[in-house]
């Protein structure tokens, strides 16, 4: 669109907000006045637009067919409960919200504690050794996770067919009995791959060879090598093995939740009563 | 509206932020006829705009604390034209009871004020608003009520744009095809083309 061509008409859009006085910039209403000044087109056009505004703003009005003067009964349901309302003043959401944090957050602490009271009061304190165990598990399986996702499945079903022999000395303290059970895991899935190759595909043999490299599940192996095979009590039941087992994939959720829930309750705890504290502080 | 009109509106609403409905109803005695005929001008139906009407000063009270200033003619005309825009929602979500299974009226079927002008030129001008109605309810929804908010009640493009939740580029465009469609369909069958043509010559004669 230029003022100096003359074969370029206005967009009509341009003439419809010229017509409302609505044209942007100065220029571009002295570019519109140029070019109508010369074509009889888009003048016919602006002025076709003007009438229909025209008309429009001369349309009869209907009359109003009631008053809408509200009644004690109309609002009785949108503000019953709200007697004369405080004027509500401009804070940030963590002064509003405060209260539902600090609940939010203590709720979350306390599902945390019944929670742990739940899985401690059954067992007793063996328990808790099996927490630590299972904790101190968890890095390694990460780390087998990052080596190949299949691994800790392949691992686990590895272990169950393999029940048998993946039996240790009770007396053991747990950092070892974990040892010979990461080295059993890994020892029957060099035997049970045969059988379990559609399963986890090439994960039995990268298992034992990464005993050899610095993977995180081997590092322990060159002290305890002797040991695995060797403290391995015959007597142990299998179906206490099977129960252990289960106890951990049940723990093992346990611990995520209680894990989510800490961090959760922490979390809410803090935006509840520090961020408050510290933005009236700063403000 | 002036200075001490505006204080005194303002005044109203503080008070019936406070739970005093008189003071609120005062309010609705202020804006009752301009919601309707917004309402009326977007769903084209009189009973469905007085529900739409009633629904938006109930809708207006419970939600005066979110009223932070401005312009309560744009805020309580954002609320209607919102409640307009759900009804006409809810009504294409239930197909039997569709606008386009109404019959098109080519009379508005509501009642109307004459317009106080020159007899000559009255009846002219009322068969082609007839004609302008019937028009009007061809619009889309969004188009029509840009030219309604603008050409009817004159609201700017910046209100328009604020009312209707758009940018000022889809108002400048809502209105101005909104404008040549209306002035496409009167020019379309003969009898409006002529009532047209006679009201824009007069009009550019005015303006000239």
């Amino acid at each position: 669109m230029t003022a100096s061509n003359n074969d370029q008409h206005i967009p009509i859009e341009e003439l419809s907000a010229y017509a409302d006085g609505e044209v942007l910039s100065d220029q571009e209403r002295l570019v519109i006045e140029q070019h109508l000044a010369v074509c009889d087109e888009c003048r016919a056009e602006l002025e076709s637009l003007r009438a229909v505004s025209s008309l429009l703003a001369h349309l009869p009005e209907p009359e109003l067919p009631r008053s809408f003067r509200l009644t004690s009964e109309d609002v009785a349901s949108t503000r019953s409960q709200a007697g004369p309302s405080e004027p509500v003043p401009i804070e940030p959401w963590i002064i509003r919200h405060q209260s539902l944090f600090r609940y939010a957050g203590l709720a979350a602490a306390l599902l945390l504690v019944v929670i742990v009271t739940i899985d401690l009061i059954p067992d007793g304190v063996d328990e808790t050794d099996e927490v630590f165990t299972t904790m101190e598990d968890a890095p390694e399986e990460e780390a087998l996770d990052t080596e190949d996702a299949a691994d800790p499945p392949g691992v686990m079903s590895v272990e169950e067919d393999a029940d048998e022999p993946a039996i240790e000395s009770a007396p053991e303290s747990t950092g070892d009995a974990e040892v010979a059970e990461d080295q059993d895991a890994a020892e029957f899935a060099e035997e049970a791959a045969p059988e379990d190759l559609d399963d986890v595909q090439d994960h039995p043999v990268e298992v034992p060879e990464a005993d050899d490299s610095d993977h995180p599940v081997a590092e322990p192996a060159p002290d305890d090598s002797d040991h695995p095979m060797a403290e391995r009590a015959p007597d142990v039941d299998d179906a206490a093995r099977l129960a252990a087992d289960d106890e951990d994939e049940g723990w093992s959720t346990l611990q995520i939740a209680a894990i989510v829930l800490a961090l959760l309750s922490v979390g809410l705890l803090l935006t509840g009563f520090v961020l408050p504290r510290w933005w009236s502080s700063s403000a | 509206m002036n200075d001490s009109e505006r204080e005194i509106e303002q005044q109203l609403i503080a008070n019936a932020r406070g739970g005093d409905l008189e003071s609120f109803n005062q309010i609705v005695d202020r804006y009752q006829t301009l919601v309707f005929r917004v309402c009326l001008r977007i769903l084209r139906d009189s009973g469905r705009a007085e529900d739409a009407t009633q629904d938006t000063f109930i809708k207006a009270y419970s939600a005066i604390d979110q009223y932070h200033g401005g312009s309560f003619k744009s805020w309580v005309i954002r609320i209607a034209t919102n409640r307009c825009y759900d009804m006409i929602r809810a009504e294409r979500r239930r197909p039997a009871a569709s606008l386009e299974a109404q019959p098109v009226e080519t009379q508005p079927s509501w009642s109307v004020e004459p317009a106080a002008e020159n007899p000559d030129n009255y009846a002219d001008r009322s068969q082609l608003s007839d004609y302008l109605e019937h028009a009007l309810g061809q619009l889309s929804d969004d188009q029509r009520t840009a030219v309604v908010l603008y050409d009817i009640h004159g609201y700017s493009y910046e209100e328009i744009a604020g009312i209707t939740d758009a940018s000022l580029g889809t108002v400048k465009s809502r209105i101005s095809r909104g404008r040549i469609r209306l002035r496409d369909m009167l020019r379309a069958d003969e009898p409006s083309r002529e009532l047209f043509d006679s009201v824009w010559r007069q009009s550019s004669d005015d303006t000239t």
